[in-house]
């Protein structure tokens, strides 16, 4: 929960921060953000590096786990199609390209605005920036509803990249290949199913 | 951008098996580089002038579905927790 609440405040000091335009122009032009994710990056492969054998152990142990994209796109729609059910204004097919961002908030934005327009587009935005900040804030609340793979089926796309130190905290350590398996299938799928959807 | 994440994580892979019998660990920087980016994250939110104006229209139902596609997700994940055969919560793998 402290975790939490440091992660929030973090990010709302970065709003403030981006309104009052106080910010170096380098650190606002994404190099320091690259970089980060970068250092991230390696700490959490040194960490699975250090025991090799936990790549494979989850997979192994369950193989039916490797479906995890899978439950993922598929909770995914339901969702999307539950707001479809409350604001009939946007039609199933566009709140599930909204939805089928997964968290993948740069792609799935610059495609909906070139197939439906600003409005929509920034819709998309909003939304898997929320999810991705469902995934990094409320963790713990994921994993002691819904168990140990909640995390990552939450995280959907970013399970392999800013999400998954969050993911193998609460998954563990042997689940850290499934997160970044389970990231790189539904990063590939955004594509797709946003164009299925409005394409 | 790829080739930068993916160069990060064989290097830190390779260090990390070559350095395995040693106790040095760097589990205690990933708080803080999430907390960074989680900074940066919003900094980019915030200068975005666009985003900030369609917030009132938009940011209730962006919400919304953010909390009902994620719980979809985690209801889904939770089923294939059972049908995979783990117990939920507990259950580290062998």
């Amino acid at each position: 929960m402290r975790g939490s609440l440091i992660a929030v405040a973090f990010f709302a000091v970065g709003v403030v921060c981006g309104r009052l335009d106080v910010l170096p122009g380098a650190i606002a032009a994404g190099g320091v953000s690259t970089a980060a994710l970068c250092a991230l990056m390696f700490a959490v492969a040194f960490g699975v590096g250090r025991e090799p054998t936990s790549l494979v152990r989850a997979v192994q142990a369950h193989p039916r786990l490797a479906l995890l994209p899978v439950a993922t796109i598929v909770g995914t729609l339901a969702g999307s199609l539950l707001l479809a059910l409350a604001d009939p204004t946007q039609t199933a097919g566009e709140w599930c390209a909204v939805g089928a961002g997964m968290g993948y908030y740069s792609l799935s934005s610059v495609l909906i605005s070139e197939y439906r327009g600003p409005e929509l587009g920034t819709l998309a935005l909003l939304a898997n920036i929320a999810r991705e900040l469902l995934a990094l804030l409320v963790a713990p609340l994921w994993y002691r509803l819904f168990g140990r793979l909640a995390p990552i089926a939450v995280a959907g796309a970013t399970s392999m990249d800013t999400a998954l130190p969050v993911c193998v905290r609460y998954a563990g350590r042997d689940y850290a290949s499934l997160a970044i398996y389970h990231g790189f299938v539904t990063d590939a799928s955004v594509f797709f199913l946003v164009t299925l959807f409005v394409g | 951008m790829w080739m930068l994440i993916l160069t990060s994580m064989a290097l830190g892979f390779g260090l990390g098996w070559t350095l395995r019998r040693h106790r040095l660990s760097l589990d205690g920087l990933t708080g803080p580089l999430v907390w960074l980016l989680l900074f940066l994250l919003g900094a980019e939110v915030g200068a975005n002038d666009d985003l900030v104006a369609a917030l009132p229209r938009l940011g209730g139902w962006a919400a919304l579905l953010a909390l009902a596609t994620a719980t979809g997700s985690a209801v889904m994940a939770w089923w294939l927790t059972r049908w995979a055969g783990m117990r939920k919560g507990g259950d580290h793998a062998r």
